[in-house]
């Protein structure tokens, strides 16, 4: 019992590193689902509109938590700003962090920002109402070269600009406020050059965050986001439902094949491995030898098509139904539980060989290497010596001892199976988890990715754990030894 | 002897694949090795200088075809992948094929310009393909099981070696190290990373250069910190104190996480997300395949490490890089060998089933699992899916048969 509770205490670092590992992986998608709500293009020159995908984009940041610094601490320089992500705008952000970085002073960088920001609201304002052709078009000109300043962060660049500017509005009558704003905003820009302080941006310094993504996404917010541990995945990015209610019955799929083809596999793999090894070198062994070194050398996808053009090929045998899991139409609705699984199962039985068979040739070779190895033994010679007949040396004395590799490679083959899931539903299209896997990837849906990864990383944890809780049946001696170093 | 006969079989098999894979671009070309052309002898297959030669429709795959040269040796497939022959779409190899000849007449195709394994649907020739892909196959399958090995056999024979107590650090250069952390990742990485040039144009490998520089910084960085702690912790006694690092403990955990994952899905998942590239794939596969190189070679070390005659080393004073390097590494290498070359093939295998589903592969990817999972989608043309789904069958079986030798020995 002591053992058992030890290895659970010994899961929680690996879930732990199993959650870290799903969170660097939303982290790091290409894009944010904030692009991908934002797919009705607003025609930038109205302002109603600007503003109106201003406030949309706020919300959207906020539901997704995306207005949070990313972890607890992070390495950053001296003047850096925690505030920077409340920034909807990915450009504004990136020339906030540029100017940081090279001038190193963070209130005239904000002052600048700041500035810049309110004189191109009234530029935009002022571009609307402007009725007049010819100033309107200078106008326009010098709105386009404002509006290049927010993706420049070089400060000779900007001088430039400014001056360009500063003759078309010179050279034109324009609005008082316009001018102003204009000139609040090139006094910030000298006062940005004045006040440079590079030697800010060579000192690191270490970030404390307590309210970060990934405290929101591990431990939920109290509001909308319940967080990883109470079970809540967040939302899929590309259907906008909960992950975790529609993985279910994919995951429900998937456990049952998994389950099946292992339990196959260890029920054909033991007492043909057994029947090898007491022939030891015999025809029979040797044939069964080569036929296992070749299936091993198959890989999964061949043998999936192989299948399925043999055994459900109209011009072959049709035995078995192409793919699915289930009579085309659905069940019947009276049909009960058994009926349901009746039914199911000629669809069940290419899937479930396809998946098994990599675990039975290993675990075939397996037993036949181990059951050969122990026969040498003394105390199977012993036995042998006493006139036991071969088979109760081999089932009585034998099996057991060869049993702890076997238990070992249960939590091997538990993660291989799922693994090789991806494959065969994707071939078979039997709607589990590894073929909503391959359409995460496919459609970079990052959440569904990391809650898969997550089930099925639990899922091999588990096999661990069962694969631990064998062993002590299997061998007495471990329950025994307490000090056993693990 | 029946058994050596086959594993012969199996080296010249292995090699054949090895050869072809490193003449790829040589063996499967569109134009000719050698011509004679105006009592001149040139080579178009190896350099791109044949402006003397002008071609008929040059735009056309098959120009050099349509060119009757004095004398001519043609490669052994006369196509590049991706060469487009309209004539012959969806042939199978026991097809009869067509060719339009200079005088625009379909004859019978010459036998040297035969497309051997047939065609696609687009009329690509089935056996430069499968050339190119031996190529893609066993370089991903050997350069990162060859990573996996370095990063496999490291980590296994420290873990081995020194166990829990082997390596012991001064607590000075400990908390050295520990504080050097901040700045050497602030130098090194984050402030590199934070300033992004003016002109957004790259090269497109300055990365991997950019990620080198600031590794070396990382690294000097903190070893400058270390020694400083180090001698810190020769004035100040407290510091002093030497500390073990659990280096087995540590190994041995990190495997167990890695195991933990299920494979495929990891490279999936993380294939997805590197760049797609073919150095990614590489990395990728190197990183998650050491797990089982490092067990094996932890578990080789640990029962090496109780024998006499390491023990008698060690009583020599021998340095234990020496140990390791010269007494250790040969005893190691023939369980080793069976580890690397059943890695081979789960790599060949992994990248395969990737391509197979064609996902996290770069653009324009050809392998045999790609030609395979391009011959799942036109089951009627049985050829495009035999021939790589044999060649991947038979490679896979030679590395096992090879790894079998080994596991004998």
């Amino acid at each position: 019992m002591r053992y058992i509770l030890k290895r659970l205490l010994l899961l929680i670092p690996s879930l732990f590193l199993l959650v870290i590992a799903g969170f660097l992986l939303i982290e790091s998608a290409p894009f944010n689902p904030e692009e991908l709500a934002l797919e009705t293009e607003a025609d930038i020159n109205r302002l109603a509109d600007l503003s109106q995908k201003e406030i949309q984009k706020k919300q959207i940041r906020r539901k997704y938590g995306l207005d949070l610094p990313v972890f607890y601490f992070r390495v950053t320089h001296l003047a850096d700003i925690d505030t920077l992500q409340r920034i909807s705008s990915s450009t504004e952000r990136q020339l906030i962090r540029q100017l940081l970085i090279r001038n190193g002073n963070k209130s005239a960088v904000m002052n600048y920002y700041q500035s810049l920001k309110e004189w191109l609201d009234y530029s935009i304002i002022n571009l609307q109402t402007e009725k007049d052709s010819l100033v309107s078009e200078s106008v326009r000109d010098a709105h386009a070269m404002a509006l290049s300043l927010v993706s420049t962060w070089n400060t000779e660049t900007i001088e430039k600009q400014i001056n360009s500017i500063q003759q078309i509005y010179d050279s034109t009558e324009i609005n008082e406020r316009l001018k102003q704003t204009f000139h609040v905003f090139k006094s910030s820009f000298i006062l940005l050059k004045e006040q440079s302080q590079p030697w800010k941006t060579w000192i690191p310094s270490l970030r404390f965050n307590a309210n970060n993504r990934f405290h929101r996404w591990m431990f939920g917010n109290g509001k909308e986001c319940k967080g990883i541990i109470r079970g809540d995945f967040g939302i899929s990015w590309h259907n906008q439902r909960p992950v975790l209610p529609y993985l279910f019955p994919k995951l429900l799929w998937s456990a049952l094949l998994t389950f099946i083809s292992v339990l196959m596999a260890y029920a054909a793999a033991i007492p043909l491995g057994m029947a090898a090894a007491s022939k030891h070198n015999s025809v029979f062994d040797r044939m069964l030898q080569t036929v296992l070194l070749i299936l091993f050398s198959l890989p999964s996808f061949l043998a999936a098509i192989i299948l399925m053009r043999t055994f459900s090929n109209p011009d072959v045998l049709n035995w078995f139904p192409t793919g699915g899991i289930a009579p085309t139409g659905g069940f019947d609705q009276h049909d009960s539980f058994m009926h349901r699984l009746l039914k199911t199962i000629p669809y069940l039985i290419l899937p479930v060989i396809a998946y098994a068979y990599g675990s039975f040739v290993f675990i075939t070779r397996l037993t036949r290497e181990q059951l050969i190895q122990e026969e040498q033994k003394a105390y199977a010679v012993t036995a042998k010596a006493k006139g036991l007949s071969k088979q109760v040396i081999f089932r009585r004395h034998l099996l057991r001892n060869s049993l702890l590799p076997l238990i070992t490679v249960f939590s091997q083959v538990f993660p291989a199976s799922v693994a090789g899931s991806v494959i065969i539903e994707s071939i078979f299209t039997i709607p589990g988890m590894g073929q909503e896997a391959l359409l995460a990837v496919y459609q970079m849906n990052y959440p569904v990715l990391v809650a898969i990864l997550f089930i099925s990383g639990l899922f091999t944890i588990i096999g661990y754990l069962i694969s631990d809780v064998l062993y002590v049946f299997a061998d007495p001696r471990i329950r025994l030894d307490k000090n056993k170093p693990d | 002897m029946k058994r050596k006969a086959i594993l012969i079989i199996t080296w010249i098999w292995l090699s054949v694949l090895a050869v072809t894979g490193l003449l790829a671009p040589i063996l499967s070309t569109d134009k000719p090795w050698v011509v004679k052309h105006n009592d001149k002898w040139l080579f178009p297959a190896f350099s791109n200088a044949h402006a003397e030669i002008v071609l008929p429709k040059e735009s056309l795959a098959t120009a050099w075809k349509l060119k009757p040269f004095e004398f001519s040796i043609w490669p052994p497939c006369t196509y590049r992948p991706g060469n487009t022959d309209w004539m012959n779409i969806s042939v199978s190899p026991l097809d009869k094929q067509f060719f339009m000849n200079p005088y625009n007449e379909i004859v019978e195709i010459p036998i040297k310009y035969r497309h051997w394994l047939g065609t696609n649907h687009k009329g690509e020739d089935v056996l430069a393909a499968v050339i190119y892909g031996c190529r893609h196959s066993l370089a991903v399958g050997l350069f990162s099981m060859i990573l996996a090995g370095v990063i496999g056999v490291l980590l296994g024979m420290i873990a081995g070696y020194y166990q829990n107590h082997g390596i012991q650090v001064s607590l000075g250069s400990l908390t050295g190290g520990l504080t050097g952390i901040v700045p050497a990742l602030f130098y090194g990485f984050v402030r590199p990373s934070l300033i992004l040039p003016d002109d957004s144009e790259k090269e497109a490998n300055a990365w991997l250069m950019t990620a080198f520089i600031s590794l070396l910084i990382f690294c000097g960085l903190l070893a400058i910190f270390v020694l400083f702690g180090k001698w810190m912790g020769k004035k100040i006694p407290v510091l002093n104190k030497n500390i073990s690092i659990p280096a087995d403990a540590i190994i041995t955990r990190i495997t167990e996480w890695m195991n933990a994952m299920p494979k495929l899905f990891l490279i999936l998942i993380l294939a997805g997300l590197f760049n797609k590239t073919a150095i990614g794939l590489v990395l990728i596969l190197g990183f998650i395949q050491w797990t089982g190189i490092a067990r094996i070679v932890r578990a080789e070390t640990l029962s090496l490490r109780q024998t006499t005659w390491t023990e008698s080393a060690i009583s020599l004073g021998l340095p234990g890089l020496r140990i390791v390097i010269r007494h250790l590494l040969p005893h190691i290498l023939p369980s080793f060998m069976v580890v690397f070359i059943l890695g081979i093939a789960s790599s060949i295998m992994a990248e395969s089933s990737l391509s197979f589903l064609d996902a996290g592969i770069p653009d324009n990817w050809i392998s045999w699992g790609t030609l395979s999972g391009n011959g799942k989608r036109h089951l009627e043309n049985w050829w495009l899916l035999a021939v790589p789904g044999t060649l991947l069958l038979f490679t896979l079986l030679g590395l096992s048969v090879l790894a079998d030798h080994y596991r004998r020995k």
